[in-house]
């Protein structure tokens, strides 16, 4: 598949159809890192393997990839990548005519052990979507996902709230406030982000674990009915705070209020931002 | 016990009024800010609320369907539905915080939501063995 | 640089490794010795916590970890925390929050480069100015090493004037031995004051044994940063766009970094705040007027390695990097600092 990736990404920027590729190579201790390339004799340096993880989407909003670079964009994605660029094309954040999106069939990622990572056990976008994408790479994958039964939001849902708060302070006593979860994020894309605002303050940018509590109900509040589980946010802590069990919970409210799953298609926005007249509540 | 309520300008600020002007009974523990629409109210506001120590949030609007903006109140509805489950996930009682619909001619309604929410954050706060907010974190200075 | 007062040469001698005494302590005597300790002094060390280290005050000694690569903090935060309560405003009257340390304190099991950093620290916080705060943390902590027997593949120490058996900074440094003995190096008066009368003085074979697995462990560091020498005639280059492109901006580099040491300053309701801030973050340089000099991500990644690699030589005549390696291996697109310093002498 490599070869393939490699073919296309070179024939692209010969042909001057993307001015840079964006997709996986590896650093000089063999760690799979993104990589930009502008001329086509660099693209031998891509690789791709059970170890690229990465969700290149967040490129996509990066004003300094973006802004000063001429012509269209390649981009290498995996299914799970591409929900993300469908909810960022149904919010406006990307021209799709802008970039050339090369859907690459994807059987899961692994952990440095082996073992597959828990997203990929239950995915259901293993194959490229070929109404997304310019190109797809790879037949149609092997894997059979499981069921998704949200056992880690019931395992919260299951405690009484005092539980719970003391479940979630024993991670976000450990929150540095590195906002690396923020960043990486594909659909954090503000310039000018909530919680950097100083007039007013919402959060107070010091990590005390009330402070840092908030700032995640925040992001989780920001992303409901947007994030599509890529993973990358709970990838990325440096501390190893479990965030995929947050915005799962919004994940499974949306659903099963709302009848709603992101990146499912490029158009429909996200639920917060229309409504039904049926809406279900349970207020006074 | 401190508790702050988001009032449309329209239905339910003049329905709490209403409640005043027919001399109904109801708990002082509530504090009202008068809002254009219940549609107004960002999350983040009820957010501060918590982050300051508030023990309870009521945001009370037009009944759907009857907003003075048409549609102002289908958005908080559907905004405040998920707010109260994030912050029920995280421990912030779904007691704590409570969403109304109060016309302006429903005095007797108004003065029964406010009771219903002051028990409500009450007895969260009773079984509570934590305050909502406080500055707890990894004490590098003085010993954990 | 002042005068030199009488002993301090041989501290000095001391704290460079010379003319160290050494003692062998059996484990569980040294358990014994820091379980005493505890009763009146807040003891710190490398505790477990799902599934990684992290430098966390122990609530009793069989939370130690002995073996580990390296934690995900550093001693750093017992010096310069990510939040440090500084004044008060009660009642219109400002009560400054002294001395942060109530208790004494021991740091258990630094690693060499860890330790080095607090020295480069000292430079910033206790020269020209003295922070209060980090001095009297200082004072009031005894910092207990361990040596690297085995260092990671990643570490860089060596090239940056450590070494996996470092003594800068450090009080004592223990190294672990066969039949659950320990050597423990005696370094400062501070550590002498612990050890007094415990243990036995180390044997010659012993010393020699000691000698030969620091060789050992110094030849097996086989990763080389080099700083290139024309490092400032190339802060114009192309180089810094080309190798910053997938930094996301967060802070993890820097707050994971044993020398990092940018804060900010924020009010909490009544109480001013000292806590961590950034040069990745965007914002970090947006002044008051919206004008901000380092808006563009190259910008500021260029800045942290010029901090760094020539600001802080400048300054304070030592570099800013004690080779441990977190920020490449935290870094959320392993981005790996030592190719980007390595190449950037031969760039266009």
């Amino acid at each position: 598949m490599i070869e393939e990736i490699k073919n296309i990404a070179g024939k692209l920027l010969k042909n001057g159809d993307i001015g840079l590729f964006i997709g996986y190579g590896r650093n000089s201790l063999g760690d799979v890192i993104p990589v930009f390339i502008q001329k086509e004799k660099d693209v031998k340096t891509l690789v791709w393997g059970s170890d690229c993880f990465y969700n290149l989407t967040t490129y996509l909003t990066d004003r300094d990839i973006t802004r000063l670079q001429e012509g269209s964009i390649g981009i290498l994605l995996k299914g799970c990548d591409q929900k993300a660029l469908k909810v960022l094309i149904s919010e406006s954040q990307v021209r799709r005519e802008r970039i050339k999106i090369i859907g690459v069939t994807c059987d899961g990622m692994k952990n440095p052990d082996g073992s597959i990572l828990s997203k990929c056990e239950t995915c259901d976008v293993h194959d490229p979507d070929p109404a997304l994408c310019d190109a797809v790479i790879g037949g149609k994958s092997t894997k059979k996902e499981a069921k998704d039964d949200f056992a880690d939001v019931a395992a919260v849902d299951a405690l009484d709230s005092s539980a719970r708060r003391e479940h979630w302070n024993r991670y976000f006593k450990r929150c540095i406030r590195c906002y690396a979860c923020r960043n990486v994020c594909p659909l954090c894309y503000c310039k000018e982000c909530v919680l950097d605002e100083h007039n007013p303050q919402w959060v107070s940018p010091s990590p005390s674990a009330d402070n840092n509590m908030f700032f995640h109900i925040i992001r989780a509040y920001h992303l409901t009915g947007r994030c599509i589980d890529c993973g990358e946010c709970e990838r990325v802590c440096p501390v190893g705070i479990p965030l995929r069990r947050i915005n799962r919970k919004m994940i499974q409210a949306v659903r099963e209020s709302f009848d709603f799953e992101a990146g499912k298609d490029q158009k429909t926005k996200s639920p917060l931002t229309w409504f039904r007249q049926e809406d279900p509540e349970d207020f006074f | 016990m401190k508790i702050v309520g988001f009032l449309c300008n329209w239905c339910s600020y003049a329905g709490a009024d209403l409640a005043g002007i027919s001399r109904l009974q109801y708990p002082a523990d509530i504090r009202i800010i008068r809002v254009p629409c219940s549609g107004r109210v960002n999350p983040m506001l009820i957010l501060k609320c918590f982050q300051k120590g508030i023990d309870g949030v009521l945001v009370s609007g037009c009944h759907p369907g009857d907003c003075h903006y048409q549609e102002g109140n289908y958005y908080t509805r559907r905004r405040m539905l998920m707010l109260r489950s994030l912050l029920d996930y995280f421990g912030i009682d779904r007691r704590r915080f409570h969403v109304s619909w109060v016309s302006a001619s429903e005095g007797v309604k108004w003065a029964d939501v406010v009771k219903k929410v002051v028990e409500d954050v009450r007895a969260a706060t009773e079984e509570g063995t934590r305050k909502v907010t406080g500055t707890e974190q990894i004490d590098h200075d003085r010993g954990n | 640089m002042g005068v030199l007062k009488p002993g301090s040469f041989f501290s000095l001698l001391k704290e460079n490794g010379l003319l160290m005494e050494s003692l062998v302590l059996q484990k569980n005597e040294f358990t014994k010795i820091l379980k005493r300790a505890m009763n009146d002094h807040e003891v710190i060390g490398p505790r477990e916590e799902d599934g990684r280290v992290y430098f966390r005050p122990l609530e009793c000694m069989d939370e130690l970890i002995w073996e580990f690569d390296n934690t995900v903090n550093n001693i750093k935060d017992f010096f310069f925390p990510p939040r440090q309560e500084l004044y008060e405003l009660k009642e219109e009257t400002i009560v400054t929050f002294e001395n942060a340390c109530a208790k004494k304190r021991i740091i258990l099991f630094a690693r060499p480069c860890d330790a080095r950093a607090l020295k480069i620290l000292d430079k910033l916080f206790l020269e020209d100015y003295e922070d209060r705060l980090y001095k009297a943390a200082r004072d009031n902590t005894t910092v207990m090493g361990l040596s690297c027997q085995a260092p990671d593949q990643r570490c860089f120490c060596l090239s940056l004037g450590g070494s996996p058996f470092g003594t800068e900074g450090l009080d004592v440094l223990i190294t672990a031995f066969q039949n659950d003995r320990l050597i423990i190096s005696l370094i400062t008066e501070k550590g002498e004051d612990i050890f007094k009368g415990k243990g036995n003085k180390a044997k010659q074979e012993e010393l020699q044994s000691f000698e030969r697995v620091k060789k050992k462990a110094e030849e097996s560091v086989k990763r080389e940063i080099r700083i290139p020498e024309n490092l400032p005639d190339q802060f114009n280059s192309e180089y810094w766009r080309d190798v910053s492109r997938a930094c996301i901006s967060c802070g993890v580099c820097t707050y994971l970094c044993p020398t990092c040491h940018c804060f900010d300053i924020v009010d909490e309701e009544n109480l001013r705040i000292r806590c961590w801030d950034t040069c990745s973050f965007n914002n970090f340089t947006r002044m008051a007027s919206g004008e901000n000099p380092r808006k563009n991500k190259f910008e500021r990644y260029r800045q942290r390695i010029y901090h760094k690699f020539s600001y802080y030589k400048i300054n304070f005549d030592d570099f800013a990097c004690v080779g441990c390696g977190r920020c490449s291996s935290y870094c959320p697109v392993k981005m790996d600092i030592v190719e980007i310093v390595n190449n950037a002498g031969s760039s266009r």
